[in-house]
Formats: structure tokens, sequence, C-alpha cells
């Protein structure tokens, strides 16, 4: 379904855990029978039939094994299926009803004594004491057989407690009890209600006598018999109340039972088992992360220097910024398992951030030169609240046609290339033909973000994204997903300043005037695998107007591409990746086109993602207020901010050719490394903005590399560390530095660095 | 210098000004400026451009070097203009004879404008305000902040000038033939002398209109209109009017009738080994601790940076810097002065302004001729106006806005302005920048001008305060200053800085080390990538 596709970082490891442990959960659960022999041994088996005087089974784990059919206890081998034939089919499915509520379909119902016996379609046979029998009324379920020759029949006591044994033998007063696991009991016949004794071969009973029998001691158990228990042992079959109540078995060693506090193991807090009912669930998600990065980015020392006798502009652009974060996530649903889309569903995620960004300059991190060097927000935010309900079932295989609403994740693609965003909107989604298509219809009326934590607010960006996209699954091959889109964004005409003070609606350069962008994109994708070929691409076209460019200061049309390609080999534990992302640039920002492609608001995985310095950094188009790029982003798109600024499509866009690595050392450690040379698509935008002819194309090289360290095997803790860079090439620098003769003056080309470390740890 | 009325001129002073144009010496005006007939084409494109929309207007034409070429009053425009705001706060409230606001709109067209960008009116509105961009909060004033009182009637350096300084009130404009600035027409009808406070409002005010007509025929080429010069990233507006071709009759007369545009009273020179236009009322002369030689090399230096320095406000992209560079005494005497060819002229005066500013501030007694003047209210404590800290005219200009530090909403004002929340400061009520100069032109408003702009020895054309003047010392000395105007403000430090090297002063002397409620002052700052 696509919006599995809807991947936050918790949302994917809360993700994990769960289909963990869904599938724990689900091993449990399979159809199972136990087979006793003769030894005592017990076999789970999944599959049954006989052959020729032997058995065979498949075991849980798949294994098959064939043995002499003398040797197995229980089932009864009338019970096994003969090879090759049909289980005797039922005359009627009857449906048992019992007083606790469960209903079972059952292929033979039949009565005996104070039990019923019920055999179900698959032959499994199970028996419930009748007076827990709901429906059918008693006397219209037959009675069984008296006394099978060689089946299993039901031991009732005088006391009352009957219980299933396979065979009944005399041994002078005595009766000896075989049951089904193998134990063996002994009781006076006098204590014996059914069957009647004469039925019980081997039985020798004194002559009746008038008189009462003096009392005889009992005798001690026999030697080749544990003791009888004190109550009458389990019966094979305990009906239970749901199938949510099996809990795993006293299994030292093999099984974890779950604990509260432990979200990996089956926990009623992480949706394993009901709250209410039998399918409503909870599930509860917590988040701690602090990824800090260590950076160094070109910066203006100011007006107001931190330092005397800064006179030369650029700064020294060293950084600390850390952005630890909180997060609390419930989730209340109804649904099944893994495959079944939810009935229903209501979400809340509360998020609270302190980032605090430490610089060695003035003047950047507030408008108020006062506010020194460093700056520390806290940001509390809803970030995610929606319900979502399920409007209609397509098919018979889960295909349904669900509606989301509210403050939800969406990304649009397969890697975040044009919307990637968690904000308000309404969603409808599903799949059809067995999962083959997955399909989104959304609406987002857009909240603006809190600048420095990128939260939500409860204010309106005044901005609305529609997003229409189709994917299907196993085009061409099986493994290959390709997909259509439609994305149209309005963003009105306003005006806002950020939480430091700055504007950034309209952008702070060119014709500062509000102006409205309408942009629309055509788009095409695909991801998986063509053999042992792994390929992910993407190409978008978007065109539009803009009402009052900033840089053409007029309006003009937008028309703009983007495609981007990845290919990878995997080797045993290494993957092999190459990749190339083009994004049109304008060189002439007054011809009333504007051909730089710009998304709504991307967060890319694509050429490295976070290990690459150019996709993970935010650079400043220092002496003007806009970003060469916000972070996240691919984008060398010119606004003022990634979320509040607007898109700008006037931007000298982008080339990369790039390759990368990635390498499984461990089971919990994971290598990336990544290498991208990158070149700006045109520069005749960066020339007028910044007043400077003959700005060159080249960018430089990208490069990071990095751990990703699972130290649990699983998504509750992981650490992320790595070091990325640019080696700065003739067009970055012509930014970013300065050749200057007079003393104080003049500024080398930048070393940019980034180093960075993430600590996550979710429950 | 000191302070002295004059005698009451017999005459009001326009027609004076006329009258001791006529008598220069009567050389035939070079090719490049406008004839005669050119001016009467620009004034009857305007008047008629005024008929149409119903304003009844005076219309100024000025040359390139601010001399009047003709007023054409339409009959029943207003004889007078007044300045918008509250009576008794600076010149707000002023009455202003309309001709000389025509004609200050005019010679602002043609100052401000160059061979590599032609501003406006409109275009000063937009760089002079307390914001830039004009009414976006928190940012510090515009690049050219204050530059309004300069090449005022009163200036000792800027002949012709202004008259009432430079104007901010749309419907001036500049006029060109193949691509050179040869002057400037100015439009002032509609009673006010004014400003736009909100430039993105796309306004087109008839003035502006009918300048615009005037213009046709001389307009300048699209790629050096204003708004294709950005600014740290910021267009600046042009104009935003449109007119209709031709002229019209228009009933009227000329009150000073039409001529053609006179021969600049600059001599071609050279500094640096680079060709210069030099004023002969400033020859490279020695001062009380500078020799003519070191203010020959202080210009040479500046002047050899200037030609390796791009242009931030010249098109097409990667022009060398163009500007006006002067060095004065302690004592604001002019040791020299320089201009690059086909720099913007409005820099004549403010470079002068710069120097001086820069060369006041850093002198022992600044704050006791400033208490002396009357003007002791602008002397904080926290800025020790003493001799023991060097300030640049950048410097002066952050303490001289309506915010501390400049631009931040909410803030007292700076040491040498005005508050601005309860109207005070305006364009018009800039603090110790007008009161500096505000009796002086009163007086010239009244006819009469003096030979100073203040009563403040060193500071006789006024100050100017954004970037670009540098003071000097020699062995921790003060020796006098250097001040370049005409480019980017930190074009205009960094030329300055280039011209000081050697004479800087101190580290520890520079207003750098200071700090005025928590702010570090600025010193000079250079621009990013500076050189070609």
């Amino acid at each position: 379904m696509a919006s599995h596709r809807i991947v936050t970082k918790t949302a994917a490891s809360t993700g994990l855990v769960f289909a963990l442990l869904l599938g724990l959960a689900s091993l449990a659960l399979a159809d199972e029978i136990v087979v006793v022999l003769k030894g005592g041994q017990r076999l789970t088996v999944t599959q049954l039939e006989r052959r020729a005087g032997k058995v065979r089974g498949r075991t849980v784990k798949g294994e098959v094994f064939e043995i002499e059919a003398d040797l197995i206890v229980s089932p009864p081998l009338d019970q096994i299926p003969e090879a090759g034939t049909a289980p005797a089919a039922p005359a009627a499915p009857d449906t048992l009803v019992l007083k606790s509520g469960q209903r079972y379909t059952v292929a033979r119902l039949e009565r005996r004594g104070e039990r019923v016996r019920a055999q179900l379609a698959d032959g499994r046979v199970f028996e419930v004491a009748a007076d827990q029998v709901a429906a059918p009324p008693l006397d219209q379920i037959p009675a069984g057989r008296a006394a099978p020759a060689a089946g299993g029949t039901t031991l009732v006591l005088k006391s009352g407690q009957s219980f299933p044994v396979v065979k009944l033998e005399g041994r002078g007063e005595r009766v000896r009890a075989f049951t089904a696991d193998g134990k063996v009991y002994e009781f006076a016949a006098a204590d014996v209600a059914a069957p009647p004794l004469d039925q019980i071969p081997g039985l020798q009973l004194p002559a009746p006598t008038p008189t009462p029998a003096p009392p005889t001691p009992v005798p001690a158990p026999l030697p080749v018999a544990p003791a009888p228990p004190a109550g009458p042992p389990v019966p094979d079959f305990v009906p239970i109340p749901d199938r949510w109540q099996i809990a795993y078995p006293d299994y030292p060693g093999r099984y974890t039972r779950g604990r509260l506090l432990d979200p990996y193991n089956q926990n009623v807090l992480k949706g394993d088992r009901p709250v209410a009912g039998q399918s409503v669930f909870m599930v509860l998600t917590g988040t701690l992360e602090a990824p800090t990065e260590l950076r160094s980015l070109p910066i203006g020392s100011g007006v107001s220097t931190a330092n005397p006798a800064e006179l030369e502009f650029f700064g020294d652009g060293s950084q600390t910024f850390t952005t630890p974060r909180a997060s609390l996530s419930l989730e209340l649903f109804q649904g099944q398992t893994a495959f079944r889309p939810k009935t229903w569903a209501l979400k809340a995620t509360g998020v609270a951030n302190l980032n605090y960004l430490r610089l060695r300059e003035n003047n950047n991190v507030d408008v108020d030169v006062r506010e020194g060097r460093s700056r520390e927000r806290h940001d509390i935010a809803l970030e995610e609240a929606f319900g979502e309900v399920k409007l209609l079932d397509l098919s018979h295989r889960f295909d349904t046609l669900s509606l989301r609403a509210g403050l939800q994740p969406f990304v649009s693609d397969f890697r975040g290339l044009v919307f990637a965003d968690v904000n308000l909107g309404a969603r409808l989604f599903g799949n059809l033909h067995a999962n083959r298509w997955q399909y989104n219809a959304a609406f987002f009326d857009l909240l603006e973000k809190q600048t420095n934590s990128e939260l939500n607010t409860f204010e309106k960006r005044e901005q609305q994204v529609i997003v229409a996209n189709v994917f299907r699954q196993d085009t061409f091959r099986p493994g290959y997903t390709t997909s259509f889109s439609f994305h149209h964004s309005k963003d009105d005409a306003t005006r806002h300043f950020d939480a430091n003070g700055f504007l950034v609606r309209p952008a702070r350069v060119g014709a500062v005037r509000p102006h409205e962008v309408t942009s629309t994109y055509l788009g095409w994708a695909g991801d998986g695998h063509l053999g042992r070929l792994n390929l992910s691409h993407a190409a978008y076209y978007v065109f539009g107007t803009d009402e009052d460019n900033p840089l053409a200061r007029e309006g003009n049309d937008i028309s703009a591409g983007f495609g981007a390609l990845e290919l990878s080999l995997d080797r045993d534990w290494a993957r092999f990746k190459v990749s190339g992302v083009f994004a049109s640039g304008d060189d002439d920002a007054g011809d009333g086109q504007a051909h730089g492609f710009d998304s709504i608001y991307d967060r890319a995985n694509f050429a490295g993602g976070d290990f690459s310095f150019w996709t993970r950094s935010g650079i400043p188009l220092t002496q003007t207020s806009v970003l060469l790029k916000t972070p996240g982003s691919l984008l060398p798109s010119l606004r003022s901010n990634k979320f509040e600024g607007q898109q700008s499509f006037v931007n000298p866009g982008l080339v990369l050719v790039g390759a990368g690595l990635d390498l499984d050392l461990t089971p919990k450690l994971r290598f990336a490394a990544n290498l991208n040379y990158i070149r700006f698509h045109k520069t005749g935008a960066l020339e007028l903005l910044l007043f400077q002819p003959a700005i060159r194309k080249t960018v430089g090289l990208d490069y990071g590399a990095g751990f990703t360290w699972r130290p649990l095997l699983n998504e509750n803790v992981v650490v992320t560390a790595g070091f990325t860079g640019l080696v700065s090439g003739a067009g970055f620098d012509d930014l970013y530095s300065s050749s200057c003769s007079v003393p104080g003056c003049g500024s080398g080309p930048k070393n940019l660095r980034n180093a960075f470390l993430n600590l996550k740890l979710t429950y | 210098m000191t302070w002295s009325r004059p005698e009451r001129l017999p005459r009001r002073w326009p027609i004076g000004l006329l009258a001791a144009a006529l008598l220069l010496p009567c050389a035939s005006a070079p090719a490049q400026s406008l004839t005669a007939d050119e001016v009467r084409r620009v004034v009857s494109q305007a008047a008629a451009q005024a008929q149409r929309d119903g304003l009844r207007a005076h219309v100024a034409v000025v040359d390139a070097e601010g001399n009047l070429l003709a007023i054409f009053s339409m009959d029943g425009a207003p004889a007078q203009s007044v300045i918008p705001g509250t009576p008794g706060q600076g010149l707000e409230g002023t009455a202003l004879p309309a001709t000389l606001a025509a004609q200050a709109k005019a010679a602002s067209g043609a100052f401000l404008s160059s061979g590599g960008n032609a501003f406006s009116t409109r275009t000063a509105s937009f760089i002079v305000q307390e914001h830039f961009p004009p009414g976006t909060q928190d940012t510090p004033g515009g690049p050219l902040f204050g530059v309004q009182f300069s090449s005022l009637v009163c200036t000792d350096v800027k002949q012709p000038n202004g008259v009432l300084g430079l104007s901010a009130d749309p419907g001036g404009l500049p006029l060109y033939r193949n691509g050179r600035v040869v002057g400037g027409v100015g439009v002032e009808g509609d009673g006010r002398y004014a400003l736009d406070l909100d430039p993105s409002d796309r306004d087109q005010p008839a003035e502006e209109r009918a300048a615009t007509a005037g213009q046709a025929g001389f307009a300048p080429p699209d790629l050096i209109r204003a708004e294709n010069i950005l600014a740290d990233g910021i267009a600046i507006p042009y104009n935003n009017s449109t007119a209709e071709a031709g002229g019209a009759t228009v009933a009227g007369r000329y009150v000073v009738e039409p001529r053609g545009g006179l021969p600049s009273a600059f001599v071609s020179g050279e500094l640096g080994g680079l060709a210069v236009r030099l004023d002969p009322r400033f020859p490279v002369r020695a001062g009380s601790a500078l020799s003519a030689d070191e203010v020959r090399g202080i210009l040479s230096n500046a002047v050899r940076q200037a030609a390796r320095t791009r242009g931030a406000i010249r098109q097409p992209l990667g022009s060398a810097a163009k500007v006006s560079y002067a060095v004065v005494d302690v004592d604001g005497r002019v040791l020299g002065f320089a201009q690059d060819v086909d720099a913007p002229n409005f820099g004549i005066d403010v470079s002068v302004q710069k120097a001086r500013t820069a060369a006041f501030f850093s002198a022992a007694d600044a704050g006791a001729r400033l208490r002396a003047a009357g003007l002791a209210a602008y002397l904080p404590g926290d800025v020790p106006l003493d001799g023991r800290y060097a300030f640049t005219s950048r410097a002066v200009g952050f303490l001289a806005q309506p915010f501390f530090p400049p631009g931040i909403g909410g803030t007292d004002p700076g040491a040498f302005s005005l508050p601005f929340g309860n109207g005070d400061w305006s364009v018009f009520n800039t603090g110790l920048q007008l009161d500096l100069v505000e009796d002086a032109l009163r007086s010239a408003l009244a006819g009469v001008v003096p030979s100073s702009c203040t009563r403040v020895p060193g500071l006789a054309n006024g100050i100017t305060i954004f970037p670009g003047g540098v003071p000097l010392y020699k062995g921790g000395r003060l020796v006098g200053a250097v001040g370049v105007s005409g480019d980017g403000v930190d074009q205009d430090d960094l030329i300055a800085s280039a011209g000081a090297a050697g004479f800087d002063a101190p580290d520890d002397k520079r207003c750098d080390q200071l700090f005025v409620r928590g702010v570090r002052l600025p010193y000079v700052k250079f621009p990013r990538h500076p050189e070609l």
C-alpha cells in the first residue's frame, strides 16, 4: 500500500518493531496439529496424512517426516486422512456455538457422554464439555459411537469429571486409562461412570454380593505410570476466548515473554494484543534522538562583528548545531495483522524539540545582532493528528479504499523528490488487483512550520497542494514498480517573517513583492530491480506561473525539468551504486521564462542522502537573504527558507554524477560512502542575484562516509555517524571566496565539512 | 570656517544662480550635451503628459553637472510644495518653492545616474529610508541612508548642486543620449514634496508620468535601469510609470528660458596612471600633516583600487567601480579631489562629506565643537567623541539611524538620530545630520544662501551617514580623512581603505573596539568577492 511509503524515521522503526511482533504472533497462530508418539514425543505439524501403514507429516519448520502408523498414539489414525483422498465430506457443515461466544464451522459434531466432539473442516478434532455448548441444541447433536474399537473415547468418572482417553483396559478391579499424551492412569472400577464397565476389556469384577464389600485399600500406582494428577489431565484442545490469549509456551531461552517496558517483544502497548474487543489495538511510540553536527559553512561576518578588525566579508564558518527531540505518538486502530488494512485509526504525535546553534560570527542567528552568536529555541508541536477510515472493500484480497484526514506524513514518490512533508490534508488511498496497484489522491492545505525545528504550527501557510499518484507493482518484470504522479501547488502571495526575524515571504531578493506561485508537476518514477540490477529513477516536468518572480522582477512562466537515475548492484554484503541527477537551470531571469527546477518540498534520499554534504547541508548564498540550497534538498533553488520560503524557479539548476557504496559489514553495522561531482546547469540567475559576472559552473566534489550501527539488531537503538565535505570547484569559489589586495580583505576557497552524530532511541 | 550670515541677496536667489551661470565662460557645449531645442522638447513632452493627467506642474531640466537648463511653469501650477509631516519636526511642514522642488528632482536624476546606472528620485526614495527595502521591519536603513542632505545649496563643494539636496519624491529622471547622462528632468506639481513609503504598490503618480514623457527620446538603455541593478540581491526600482508619446500646446511660461547644456568645469587628469576628472578648485595640496605627495598617493591608491573593484551598481556586470575621491585635512579643508570618468555626480559632494565626517568625529575636539554648536543633545556618554577613537562614516551612520542597532524595531534611536516610534524621525528630520544644516537650508529658502551649510567648523557641506569615509593617521595621530562615493557602500569602504593604506588608524583606536548598548560599532566592511 502506498501509505507504507510514508516513512518518517520514527514510523519506520516503529513499523519494523511492529512487523516483527506480528511475525512472531503469526507463527504462534498457524494451524497446528500435535502428534503424540508412543515414546511420549510430541511433534507439532501442519500436515498429516496416512500412506500405506505409515504416516507422513510436515512440521511447522517445513521438515517432512514419515513414521510407522502404529507408533502414533494421537491423533487417532482414523482421523488422519489417507493420502490422495479428500477427508470424508461431512454431510452438512454445521456451526458450533459455545456459551463463551466463539463460533466454529464444523464438519462433524457428535455427543460423547457429557462432552461434545467437533471435527473441523481441516480434520482437527476437539471436545468441549456439553454444558458449554450454546448451539445447536444438545438433542440435535447425534450421539457418537459407544466405544470405538481403537479410537479414542471419553472416560467419565462418578465424580463428574471426564476426559478423553485413547484406550481403556481392565486390570483386576481397576481400570487403566491411556491418554493421548502418553500418560497412563488407573482408577477403581467402582469410580467409573462411563463407558459401561462391561465394555472395558479385561476387567475382572467380583461377583456382586448383597453385603457391601469390605473396604479395599487403594493400591499404589503401578510402577510403569506416573502418579495420576490431582485433577483431570489437560485436554489437547482448550477453548480460549481469542487467539490473542495464546501465550508463548514456558520454554526458557527460546521465547521471551513480553513486558510493558519491552517494545520489542509481545506488548499490548505496541499493538500486539487488542486493548478492546478482539481487534482494537493501541500503539504507543516514543523516540528520543539528538542529531548533532559540527560543520563549516560559508558565512558573512556582518556589520557589527563578533570580533574587532573583522573587515573581510567572510567570517569563520565553524558551527555547532544540535537539535534533540522527543516525540510521543499514540495510535488507536481497529484492524487485524499485517495485510488487512485498518478499519479505522486515530493517531496523534507530539514533539518537543530543543535546537541549539552556535556560530563564530554575529548577524546570523537572528535579525537582531544583540542576539550574538548562538541561538537556543524550544518548540513543542502537535506533529501528527489524523483519523483514518476504510471506506470500501474492493476485493476479497484486502484491496480497499481508505481516507485519512488531518496532520499526516506523506511522501509523494519513492525518494521524496517533489513533496515530502507532514502536514494538514485529506488523502484518499488504497489499492487494487491484489495490491498490484496502489494510489493516492491528496489535498493539503499546508500549515506554517516553526523556523528552527521545522515542526508544524497551527498557522496557515496559505499554500495548497494537490497530489495524485498511482503505483503499479511488477511492471514489465516482477520486482519493479513504476509510478505516475501529478502534483499541483498554489502558493499565495503572502508576507511572512520567520521566527528569527528575517523576511522569508516574499524572499528578500530582487523585487521584494508578495507574489503567488502556481506550479503543476507531471512525473514518472520507478523503483525496484530488473534482474540483478537495482534501479530507481524519476523524471518530472513542471509548468506554471510565478506572478511576480523576485529575480525576474515580473511575472514569468515556469517550464523546467528534472531527471534522476540510480543504478546499483548487490554483491554479497556490498552494494555498488551510481547515480545521476539533472535539474534544469535558468540563465536569463528577465526573459519571461523560468527554467530552473524547484520542488514543492523535497527531502531527497538520493545520491548519498544524508551521507552527502550537498544534500544534507543548507548553504546560505552569502550577501543575499536566500539560501543557495536548503537542507535535505538536492536543488540549488535560491529559496529563503525550505518551508517558509516560496518555490523559486529562477535558479541555477544542477548536474550531478555520483558513485556510492553500501557495505553491510556486520548485521549490526552498515557503512556507506558516497562521492558526487556537481555542477550548476546555468549560472545566469546567480550572476544577476550576486551582481557578479562569469560565475563558473563547477560546484565541486561532494563526499561523505558514515556508519549506521544497530547494536540490538533492531530499530530501537540506532547510532548514525559520519563525515561529509565539499572540495569546492571554480564556480563555488566564485561565490564563496574573495581575492582582494587591501589589507584585511580577501578570503580563500572554503573547505566545507560536516561531522555528524545521531543517537536515536525508539520505544 | 565660521558661520556668518551673508548679506541678503538683492534678488530671489535662483535667479541669481542663473545669472551666475550665465557669467561662466561661454565655451561651446560638448557634443553630448543637450541642446536648447532638446531641452524644449523634454519640457514640452513632460508638460503635455501632465496636461493629459490634469496635473499643473513645473518642469525643470538640468544638465549632467546640474546646471539649470529650463524651468517651465504650467498655468495654475502651485507655487509651493509642502514637505508632509508635523511642522516643527525638522523640515516637515516646510513650504518650498515648487520650481526648486522640480529642479532638485531633475538634479537628483542627473546626479545619481551614470553610464552604468540609471537612478531616479524613486530610486533615491528606496535607498534612504529607515528600512531596506522600505517597510521591511527589522532591516537596517537603505544603503544611501541620509544622502538627501548632500549637494545642498549651501555646499562649498558641488557647484552647481541640487539646491534642496537630493530628492526622493518620484518625478525626477535622468536624461541620456547614446548611453551617457546628459541631464535630468524633474516635475513638481502635486503640492507635496515627499517620498514613496510603499515601494510595492506600483503607483504611477502624475509627476512621474510627466517626467517619463519628458524623458522620451532620452531614456537610458534598459540594461542600466535601476531595477536591473541588485544591491545585496535586492532590485532597486527605477520608474513605475508609463506615458504617452507626443507633445501638445500647453499653457504656461518658461521661468528659466531653455538653453543648451554647459561644459563641465572639471578637467581631465591622471592619477595612479589612470585617467580621472579633476576639479580645478581642489588641486592636490599639502595639509597640516599630510604632504601633497602623500595626498596624491592616497588618491592614486584609491583610484587604482577602484579600477580593479567590480562596481556594485553598474551594468553591464563586471564594470569597474566609478567613484569620486576626496582627501580632507583635520579641519575639513579639501586637500585633493578626483573623480573617475562617468562616476555619478552625487559622489562629488558626498565624498567630501564622508571624508569630513570621518575626520570630524575622530578629532579630539569633536564633542566640544558639537556642544559649542548647541548640539549637545547628540553627545551620549557611551560614544566618546574626544579623539580616543577613530570613526568612519560607516560608524557615524550606524549611530545615526532611528533604531539601534539599525533597523531593529522597538529600540531607542542611535545616538545621532531621533526616535522613530512617535513620529519624530523621518527622512526630513534625521537628527544630528539635519540639525547641522537646517538653519542654512531655511536661510537659503528665505533667499539668503550661507557660505557654509553648518556652524560647526570642519563640516562645511554637512555630513554623510553611510560608509565610505575613513580617517587617516600618522604615528597614531589624526591627519585627515579620505572619502569615496559613487558605488556600493562596501565598495566605497574598500576603495577608501586602499587609499588609507599606510595611514591606517591604529587597531586599538578604531571604533570597532567600542561597544554601544552592547553592540560593537563597525569600522569598515569590505564587499564579497570585490575584485574583477
